[in-house]
């Protein structure tokens, strides 16, 4: 006889339960029950102006923010045949990186206390809020805003950064790379790790991955059409649920860091204790691409296109969000106004395999593997079935 | 001081600042989903609750546990514009599978009484540190925006429009213009000119600007 237990999660973005059923001491199955309500930003989108729709979808989440306003600009500028120019790209793959960070530097403060010893707890704990501080002003500089940043937009960046900022902008990724660095060092050793966490590092758990690009993200790189969304299975645990489940190719696939650093750069941490170190390892890498493109940006360039005619359309959007494959899709009517939105986000992708990775640990442990997973529940309660 | 933040359906960008600007602070503890070992205390007395995100009138279960926090704390905060005056959530209309009767999204105060609204999207995390060194050097005078604010079931800047442009009180400062999060206010020969298709409702530009809240005053007053 299998008994059920309810943990409600903390420590990660939204409101869910884990729901176990299990019999004594390993979880048998295991129901991620999601509880924020349904805002409809797909609904909410129709008939709107496609320069609504980047504000928006930034609104989505206030996590992974960018992420959203680039998958929202990229499918709207594939709908309308536009093309950025180039600086004006860099910059916007600058803020979506700087918004990869702060996101995984969240997750990395959130998961602090299941991760590490007591006695060096509240100094990394500290270190991190530093440094995501500096993160925030970062994204400020580079991207007008720490959450939400307005300067996305249709064909490109809406205002050019001052060259003051921006040079500070510069010498601040700088510091931010140093001193995460350090920060690194510590989160990866695992002498520092809790004995329970380091459990986890022998729980092999591999999966089918699924990455479109290492840092933006590449609509033609994975076969779109062949993305699913899905009700989950009948039960009664689900009953109250506000998310759905994404398939590709109908199989469960995972996406994230480790997809996306085990597609492009071959590096295979297959135990469930590697999804975090791949996370820790993708922040470091990010920011050393993010002071490379600062680097790399003229602001005396254009940033914008210069003719932008908002017609009839459909595009697709897919971006490396921090969590993730994002796909964004739109069609717009003769008018250039939305008639038809949809959203598919990580997290849904990742939902099944955090139930299964459950089961493969024992119960005291049963509680870490979603924040292992970071999933994100605002964004995951706004998929459209697609039945249509 | 003991805080509690909740979420109750927000995009958790409200959440981020009230952990930003609390983390380290010293002279008060944040409880919070965000950092706590387990599930908060939801059976003890709270001297400041922020709540943030709008609430689904649809959603019995939001509604019962924002009645709750009501219960729970000295002083309940509207936090972002969600929670103060409805902002995106003002746009939904439902119809989205899992749950297509999640239709109608409103301010806290449209379901509980709130004591003081501090709107933004999201608002700085500076905003929160002001608030409490006011609130705990009792500065009620400093306060009175936000109580005022906590009043208001709506606010934008076809509102600023309105009340503060159209009836020739503006005196062009432009703190509206610097104050929006989505760039939909600029000048134009020193009066501001609303992109209507950027205006996310947040309301804060109505906040910011001079005359605004001498207006809520009014308002509230009347």
């Amino acid at each position: 006889m299998l008994s059920r237990k309810t943990y409600p999660l903390v420590r990660i973005g939204g409101e869910a339960e884990l729901v176990v059923e299990h019999d004594g001491e390993k979880p048998i199955r295991a129901y991620l029950v999601t509880r924020a309500p349904v805002r409809g930003f797909e609904k909410m989108l129709e008939g709107k102006n496609p320069l609504f729709a980047i504000e928006a979808a930034m609104r989505i989440c206030g996590i992974c923010h960018a992420a959203h306003g680039v998958a929202a600009c990229e499918a709207i500028e594939h709908a309308l045949g536009i093309l950025p120019p180039r600086d004006g790209l860099l910059l916007r793959e600058a803020i979506g990186l700087i918004n990869r960070v702060q996101s995984h530097i969240l997750q990395e403060i959130m998961i602090l206390p299941d991760m590490l010893v007591d006695n060096v707890r509240d100094k990394i704990f500290r270190e991190l809020v530093t440094v995501f501080n500096d993160v925030c002003l970062l994204l400020l500089k580079v991207g007008g805003a720490p959450t939400h940043p307005p300067y996305l937009t249709i064909g490109g960046i809406l205002k050019k950064p001052a060259e003051a900022s921006f040079n500070e902008a510069k010498s601040l990724a700088k510091k931010i790379y140093k001193s995460y660095c350090s920060v690194e060092d510590k989160l990866l050793d695992e002498d520092l790790w809790r004995k329970e966490f380091l459990e986890l590092k022998n729980i092999s758990f591999p999966t089918r991955k699924l990455a479109s690009h290492l840092f933006y993200g590449n609509r033609y790189n994975i076969k779109v059409d062949e993305i699913a969304v899905v009700k989950r299975q009948e039960n009664t645990v689900y009953g109250e649920s506000t998310s759905n489940i994404a398939l590709y190719s109908n199989e469960v696939v995972e996406v994230g860091p480790r997809a996306r650093l085990e597609t492009y750069l071959f590096k295979r941490m297959e135990s469930l204790a590697g999804l975090q170190e791949a996370r820790i390892v993708e922040t470091e890498l990010v920011l050393r691409r993010v002071t490379e493109l600062l680097e790399e940006i003229d602001l005396s360039a254009p940033l914008r296109s210069h003719e932008l005619i908002f017609t009839r359309g459909t595009g697709v959007g897919v971006y490396e969000a921090p969590r993730g494959t994002l796909v964004h899709k739109v069609k717009l009517d003769a008018e250039g106004r939305v008639e038809y939105y949809e959203i598919v986000t990580p997290t849904m992708f990742n939902i099944p395999l955090m139930e299964k990775a459950v089961t493969l640990v024992p119960l005291t442990l049963a509680e870490v593997v979603p924040r292992i997973y970071d999933p994100c529940i605002p964004c995951s309660t706004h998929l459209v079935e697609v039945r249509r | 001081m003991r805080i509690l933040h909740v979420d109750i359906g927000g995009c958790e960008g409200c959440s981020i600042s009230v952990l930003r600007a609390t983390a380290l602070l010293k002279e008060a503890e944040l409880v919070s989903k965000c950092t706590a070992l387990t599930e908060p205390d939801m059976n003890t007395e709270y001297e400041i609750v922020f709540v943030t995100g709008s609430v689904c009138i649809n959603d019995e279960y939001v509604k019962s546990k924002l009645k709750h926090l009501r219960k729970i704390a000295r002083v309940l905060v509207a936090f972002g514009s969600c929670a103060s005056v409805g902002g995106i959530t003002r746009f939904c209309r439902g119809g989205q599978e899992p749950k297509p009767e999640h239709r109608t999204f409103l301010p806290l105060n449209s379901v509980i009484e709130v004591d003081y609204s501090i709107p933004g999207c999201p608002p700085p995390p500076q905003i929160v540190r002001t608030f409490l060194t006011l609130y705990s050097r009792n500065m009620i005078q400093q306060l009175a925006v936000f109580k005022a604010l906590s009043e208001v079931k709506k606010l934008s800047g076809f509102d600023l429009l309105d009340d503060v442009v159209l009836t020739g009180l503006c005196i062009g400062c432009g703190a509206c213009e610097l104050s929006c999060p989505t760039g939909a206010i600029r000048l134009l020969r020193r009066r501001p000119d609303l992109i209507v298709e950027k205006c996310i409702r947040c309301g804060t530009c109505y906040v910011r600007c001079p005359q605004g809240s001498k207006m809520l005053f009014k308002m509230v007053r009347s």
